[in-house]
Formats: structure tokens, sequence, C-alpha cells
């Protein structure tokens, strides 16, 4: 079982604030001690008072989970008389005390597996034993025990020691326990980690609901909702958190369930503790204290009404602005200028709630930007005819997340490279014509998705991680992330527009390109990789089953509306952005799974593209019946043109006496010979 | 456009040898084309007469073989000036009705090559581009789909496409199949006044061999060897056709 510490990451501010342990930095005194944990530290120095002061490897500065040993702190290992660790999986894991850096060393091992409690909410085995004072107090003595084996001289001054401490930490159980001011007893809370099951459960608090059930994993969005249920349902008003881990999603369940966080701490350093039972007490007292979140309700009210507000405005003045009408006139009417006064009010309080949610701004310009780059990337996608390649693509990248995940490297490495293999390898098989594309395609599509399932099926667990990599989460899209999607997005742009005209002349004539020189070859496999790196990047906000959608759907949808590339280009990238926006708006309002809706509002564009296209529509730019007897017949009342191979087909034209087509052009009218006889009225023979 | 001189040899090919796999495609293929030709290349289904073509531009490497073109011997790739004497028009399939490219983007296509990558195309580009398409006559369809034109005007639009980068070669590849009688006779008419006119050197492939008779001034019957290479009105030619149609 594979337990992390990430809920023991640490701010690193107090670190420096070293002077204040009562351990320090190096052991010194009689016995050279050296702890794995700050807390431990804390214990054996109450114990060597006046004779040693021991030394911790890890303080509350630096993430247990995260940590790496530096040369010197491995050489003050090596070099002291007793080293004091907890032993339990996860906590010391960046400690190999089998290696032989570390032979004749002295190892006190303090708890045991079996001492772990099996979690009754997540069913995991809870290492956080320490947060037990009853431990604490079994841990102090074992200390004792092994510093007089050490040095025997001072057994009655350890053993004073000792005492003296153990008596502190009675004295603590009771202030926490049996006051009969005690106001935990029975109180009912949400945490947001395990980490505080002990200290919990000595309280009398009952923990209702954990948040995040696997330590360093994203919870799903069903679970916090579920959680969410569960507290409206038992009136929970108190989540249990901890100072350097709020996030937007605690943030939002506490303000949806009007409940107030209670912030504690599992580890020595940070809020000014520093000693093991100023830190039980400051939890206690945290847990008392809890701090309200402040509700943000009108603002989100302004936010709907501002947004919603602001996309009528915008699609009714794109739908002048396209129908090539002047705004002019618009500009005048009264309703008009109240309802631009309003969306600039909503507006404006929409731009607060982004600015002050740095979530929500985040997903928003990841939605920009996924919006742009797949608009672009799509419509060449989708001229190309690549789209159940681009589909494959996006489900290698599940089964390279899957690899990442098992591997333990950065899952956007695995990704790429399957990607790329995907991408390639199809446009290879397909260069050399051995068999039809959507029969490889469809051999890779599976292949790969065999190849995650069992990737799945050899992790000891399913991580949550692979669920967000198959749904994603645009809201967890990270500071680091979105840097990457910004420089790629860029590159990838880039080099698109540098190519367009290549692009779009392979797109409508391979054979001529190839002929006159241009690199078709090249360009193919460039744009194979970029498609691939596309979608690749774009799986975190939207996950590997809906990412295509957002290269394709727009891009769909903008082919509806134009014969412009560069009209299409643009209208793509506009659809995706609007996607984006929506989705992520729609999303974070009501809290439903960002990718699905972003993908949905994307589809909504296009099913009113397609319903609405002017090239579906009749009387369209269809054909332009011409005012002439020869070209056209009445057919119930109706014009209807029936010469084919007229030269002037679809202009509206007539023809003078001599039978010429007259027609007008942007630079007046203009004469052509018609192919046709006419007679002198341009009346048919 | 055309600063050779007349009856130059623009393209020579030398006993080409063209196999795909171990099948022959192209055996002991001897042909000169000059300038001013309209040559009609004809042959039955899978005679080569596309590798042919594909040959001269470089698409398809024979086996053995020279091949010159302009007065100058390939050794390994065409260089990119020569690419730009030929003109390609390559055998249209459906278009789809709504691709997004209008006529006049079709033909600036055909300077693509010419402005390099990712520079945009300049103003000189755009007028040559309405130049050819005013030499195919196409010019007032400027601002439509391509899509929506007939076979024919498509056609001529390709046409158009393939002289945008001042070709002094038209290589056609079977055009003909996709047109009815009268589009095709009409298109051969434009090529017919192109090659007189303009003194462009048109080299059209096609197995229908009446169309190509009735219009070209040299007509080569293929069948993986050159079965005839001469004027279109031999009765030497009937018997050729005779024997490798039949």
């Amino acid at each position: 079982m594979l337990i992390s510490l990430s809920s023991l990451a640490v701010s690193v501010a107090s670190y420096e604030e070293n002077d204040n342990y009562s351990f320090s930095d190096e052991p010194t005194g009689e016995i050279k001690v050296v702890t794995s944990l700050s807390i431990i530290a804390d214990w054996a120095a109450e114990i060597g008072e006046g004779y040693f002061s021991p030394a911790a490897v890890v303080t509350g500065g630096e993430d247990p989970h995260t940590y790496e040993l530096s040369p010197s702190a491995i050489q003050m290992i090596s070099a002291s008389d007793l080293f004091i660790v907890f032993g339990l999986p996860g906590l010391e894991s960046w400690i190999d005390l089998d290696s032989t850096d570390y032979s004749g060393l002295n190892v006190l091992y303090l708890a045991t597996e079996d001492m772990m409690k099996v979690d009754p909410v997540t069913s995991d085995k809870n290492p956080h034993i320490w947060m037990d004072p009853n431990y604490a107090k079994i841990f102090v003595q074992n200390i004792t025990y092994e510093v007089i084996l050490l040095d025997i001289g001072h057994q009655t001054e350890y053993e004073t020691n000792r005492d003296n401490y153990l008596a502190e930490i009675d004295d603590l159980l009771i202030r926490i326990q049996e006051d009969p001011f005690n106001q935990t007893l029975g109180m009912r809370v949400v945490v947001h980690h395990p980490s505080f099951l002990y200290l919990l459960d000595v309280l009398g608090v009952e923990r209702v609901g954990v948040i995040e059930e696997h330590e360093g994993s994203e919870p799903s969005l069903r679970h916090i909702r579920e959680i969410e249920a569960t507290m409206i349902a038992e009136n929970i008003s108190i989540i249990v958190t901890q100072p350097q881990l709020e996030g937007n999603q605690i943030l939002n369940l506490a303000r949806k369930t009007n409940a107030s966080l209670a912030k504690l701490t599992p580890l020595l350093g940070i809020n000014n503790v520093y000693t093991y039972i100023d830190m039980i007490e400051y939890n206690v007292l945290a847990l008392l204290n809890p701090e309200a979140v402040d509700a943000k309700g009108w603002i989100l009210t302004a936010f709907i009404i501002g947004m919603s507000f602001f996309s009528v405005t915008a699609i009714i003045l794109g739908y002048f602005r396209f129908r090539g009408e002047s705004l002019d006139k618009l500009k005048e009417s009264p309703i008009v200028k109240t309802v631009i006064i309003i969306t600039l009010i909503g507006g404006l309080s929409a731009i607060t709630v982004i600015f002050s949610d740095i979530i929500l701004l985040r997903a928003l310009v990841t939605a920009l930007i996924i919006g742009i780059l797949g608009g672009v990337i799509g419509v060449f996608v989708l001229l190309k005819g690549m789209v159940f390649l681009g589909e494959a693509i996006a489900h290698s990248a599940f089964a390279g997340a899957a690899l990442g995940i098992l591997l333990g490297i950065d899952p956007l490495i695995t990704i790429i490279a399957f990607g790329l293999i995907a991408s390639l390898g199809v446009g290879y098989v397909n260069e050399k014509k051995v068999m039809k594309d959507e029969v490889i395609i469809g051999i890779v599509f599976t292949s790969f998705m065999a190849l995650a399932i069992l990737f799945i099926g050899l992790m000891p667990f399913y991580s949550t991680d692979v669920r967000s990599i198959l749904f994603g989460n645009i809201f967890l899209v990270s500071m680091e992330n979105l840097v990457i999607l910004f420089f790629v997005a860029i590159s990838v742009i880039l080099i698109i527009f540098g190519l367009k005209k290549e692009y779009y002349l392979m797109t409508f004539n391979p054979a001529m390109a190839a002929v006159i020189g241009i690199p078709v070859r090249f360009l193919n496999y460039l744009f194979l990789a970029l498609m691939a790196i596309t979608i690749d990047i774009s799986l975190k906000a939207v996950g590997a089953i809906l990412v295509f959608a957002m290269i394709i759907t727009p891009a769909a949808a903008a082919y509806q509306w134009t014969f412009k590339l560069k009209k299409m280009l643009f209208l793509g990238s506009l659809f995706g952005v609007i996607s984006g926006f929506l989705g992520v708006t729609i999303s974070y309002l009501w809290d439903i799974p960002s990718g699905s809706t972003i993908v949905g509002i994307a589809t909504l564009i296009f099913v009113v593209s397609f319903i609405a296209s002017p090239k579906r529509r009749k009387s369209g730019t269809g054909h332009v019946v011409a005012d002439c007897e020869y070209c056209s017949r009445t057919i119930l009342g109706k014009q209807y043109c029936i010469e084919d191979n007229c030269v002037a087909k679809d202009i509206p034209h007539k023809h003078d006496e001599k039978g010429l087509i007259i027609y007008k052009t942007d630079l007046g009218a203009k004469k052509i010979p018609s192919k046709h006889k006419h007679d002198n009225g341009g009346k048919k023979q | 456009m055309n600063s050779t001189s007349s009856n130059e040899v623009l393209i020579c090919m030398k006993d080409i040898n063209v196999v795909y796999g171990n099948l022959a495609a192209l055996y002991d293929v001897n042909v000169d084309i000059h300038n001013g030709d309209f040559l009609g290349i004809c042959g039955p289904n899978g005679s080569g007469k596309t590798t042919l073509l594909k040959t001269i531009m470089g698409l398809v490497k024979p086996l053995t073989g020279q091949i010159a073109l302009f007065g100058e011997i390939i050794e390994d790739k065409i260089p990119k000036e020569t690419k730009f004497r030929f003109g390609y028009v390559p055998q249209i399939t459906d278009i789809d009705r709504n691709f997004p490219a209008l006529v006049k983007d079709v033909v600036e296509m055909g300077r693509y090559a010419k402005a390099g990558i990712v520079k945009s195309l300049t103003n000189e580009d755009k007028q040559k581009a309405l130049n050819a398409l005013k030499l195919v006559d196409m010019d007032h369809m400027l601002e439509r789909p391509i899509g929506h034109l007939s076979g024919g005007q498509q056609q001529r639009v390709l046409i158009a496409q393939a002289l945008a980068a001042e070709a002094d070669v038209l290589l056609l590849d079977e055009f003909t199949s996709a047109l009815d009688f009268k589009m095709t006779e009409e298109v051969m008419e434009l090529l017919d006044y192109l090659n007189h006119t303009h003194g462009i050197t048109i080299v059209t492939v096609g197995h229908n061999i009446e169309i190509l008779r009735a219009y070209c001034n040299r007509i080569v019957c293929i069948d993986k060897i050159i079965a005839y290479d001469g004027t279109p009105d031999d009765p030497d030619l009937d018997v050729v056709i005779g024997r490798i149609f039949h």
C-alpha cells in the first residue's frame, strides 16, 4: 500500500526561525542523537535537557514526502550515536537504512505497522500516529530507555526529565480531554486530509467525511459532491484542513455548505508552533475557533447576470456584424443602451470575481489558449481528413498517462512520447500505403487502450490521477501546466501560421504541392507531431476522452459559415474560446464536470451552426437564378436555374441585344460572350 | 512566358526503366518533348502513362536511364527553378462542395512555392494569379467557392493554378475521365488556345484516344514500351491503337 505524505507538506516560511526549536542543527552533548522528524527531536530534547541536544533531519520547513537527503545530513546520521525514526511506511522513505552508508548505525524504530489504525473512512492504514499524545508517551519512554543504554551515567537525570515530560503530556491530555469545558467532544467535522485521525479520536471528534481519501491525489468532483451532500444532510459546519493546503475546492465547499475552516497542523514549524505540546494545544484551539469563509454570494449573482448579458449582447452584435449590417442604428436605441450598461456592470463584477479567484482565472486563461490552439489545428485536421487519427492519438495519450503514473514520472513526458509514436507511426504506414488508414488507426486505437488498461492493472491501486487524465478538470490545471501550455501553444500556432499556405495547398491539392517542390513529406510529419502535441497538452483540461472535441467540433462549426480559410481559422478559434469560457463559467457556478460542459457547449455551437449554415440554406449561396429566359425556367411560380454549364451560372445576369452576358462586378458592369445562342433580346432561340 | 526557341528539346528521356517491385512499369522508354508540342500520351489502364508523367516530374525515380530537363541532366533532385517551369494539373476527384477555398485562393496556391515558405504572397503574386485566371477566362468567378463550379470550370481553375507559377510546360493527368464530352472539348479548346497563342508546351495524359487525336499535334501511345510516337493522323496509329487497346 502506498501511503504518501503530501499532507505533511509544510510551508517554508518558518524554516529560518530554527532558534525557536528546543533542539539544534547539529547534535551536541553527552550523546549524539539525530532524529528523522522534528517532533521526535522535540521529545528527545525534553529527555536530554541539560545533557544533550538532538538534531532533526527534516525540520518543519521541509516536506518529508519530497525530502532529499543532503550529503551533510547523511554524514550527520552516520556519525550519530542514536538515530531515531518512526519507521512507518511513507514517512521516512527518503532514507534507506539498509544502505552501506549506515552500517553499524544504532537505529531506534519508535513505531511498528501494527500500531497504525485502519482509518474507518478511507480503509487505509494511517501513519499519523504521533498525533495521539498517548502514543507520544510510549515513544518518550522508548527514547528514554534507549538513551539510558547509551549513557547509563545519567540514568537518574534522564528518568527525571522523562517523568516531568510525561506529566506534562498527562496534563495536556487532561486539558484537552477531560476539562469540563471541553467543547470538542461530540463535534462532527469533515476533514481535508486523513492526517488528524488520531488526534480527533482522542478529542472525541467524529469525522463524517474525508475529502482527500488517498493522500497526494486530487479528490474527484463526485466525491466532493457526496461530501457536500453529507455536510448539508448532517448539518456539518466545520472542515478541518491545513494552513498550507487551502484550495479552491475547499473554499467552494465551505461556501456552499456555510462551513468554517479549522486549520490544524500535523508538524512543527507552522504558525509559531515549535513543540509537540504547543502543537496539540494549537490544534485544539484551531478546532474550537474555525475561520469563517466569506460567502461571495452577491458577486456570484452579479457574475451570472453579467456573463449572461454579456453573451447575449455579444451574440446579437455578432449576428448583425455577420449580416454586414450597420451597428449605428442599434446604438441609438434606448433598450440597447440599457443592455450595454447592465452588461458593463455585470462584466465588471465578473472580472472582479475572476481576478479574486486565481483558480477561475487560471481555468479561463487555459480555456482561452486551448480554444485558440484547438481551433487553429482543428481547421487543418478537418480539411486534411485526419479526424480518426486525432482520436487515436487522444487514446494513446491515455496509455501514456497510465505508464507515467505507473513509473512515477511526469505523465506529460510519456503522454507526448506515446502521442508522437501513435501519430508518426500511423503517418508512416499511411505514407507507405500498406493498408487503409482506418484499419491501422483502428488497430492503434485499440492497442493503446489495451496498454492503458494493462498499465492501470499493474498499479497497486486505481489512482485518481488516471481518472483525472481520462476526464480532465480545467480547474486543476496548475500554474506550471499553464506555462507549458502557453509556450507550446505559441510555438504551435506560430508554426501553423508560418506554414499556413503550404498546408492549405497540401489540403486542397497534395499532388500539386509535391510537384512544385513543397516538402510535403516533412510537413505532413510535422503536422502530425503538432497535432499530437496539441492533443497531449490539452489533456489535463478536458481529459483524454473529450480532448479531441476541442479540436474537431469548433472547426467543424466554423466550416459551416465560410468559404475562406482565414475566416474559418478565426471562427474555429472563436468557437473554441467561447465553448471554453462558457464551459468554465457554468462548471464553476454549478460545479458540474468541466470537460463535458465545455464539449457540450462546443457541440451546441456546432449544431446551431449546422442548422443555420448559409452553405445549407437553399436560398443562400447556391444558384442565383439569372433573370434570363434561356438560363432559367419557372416551376410553380419560382425561377430555377437550368443551364448548368452557363459561364455566368450563379451570377445574377441579363443578356444584351447581342446575346452578351451582362453582370455586375465590384468595378461596374462587365460583358462576356455567352456560349449559348441567344436572340437579340437575350431570349432563347 | 516562353524564353526558349522553337523546336528545342525541353524534356529528354533516355532509356528509362521504371519498376514497382517485380513489375516493370516503363521499359526502355525514349521520349523527347519539344518546345511548343501539344503532346497526348495515351494508353490503356495500367500502361504506365501516369508513371511516365511522374517520372518527368521527379516523383518516381527510374531504375535506369537518364532524364534531361530544359537541357540539364537531372542527377538527383530536380532544381527548384526547374520545378517552377512545370505546371502540373492533377486528376480532379470530387472537390467537396463546401471546401473553404474561393477560385482566387485556388489560383494563388500556384504561387505558393515561388513565394517561399513562411512568406505571404505579394501583390505581384496576386496579380500574376489573376492574369493566369484571365488566361483561362475564369476571372469573372474570382469570389466563387471552388466547390460550386462545374467540373469543366474547376479544371480551368486548376489549369490557371498551374499557369500561375508562369510555367512553360503544362502536364495534365487524366483530366478527361472526370468530365463529360462537352466539357472535355471545352478544356481541350482552352489548351489548344494556350498552346497556339501563348506557346505553352502541353503534355496531356488520357485514355480517350479520340479526343487527344482531335486536338494534339503529336501522340505517344504507351503500353510499358513506347508503341507509337508520331502525328495524330498517321494510319499506323490506328494499327497501334487496335493492338494495344483491344
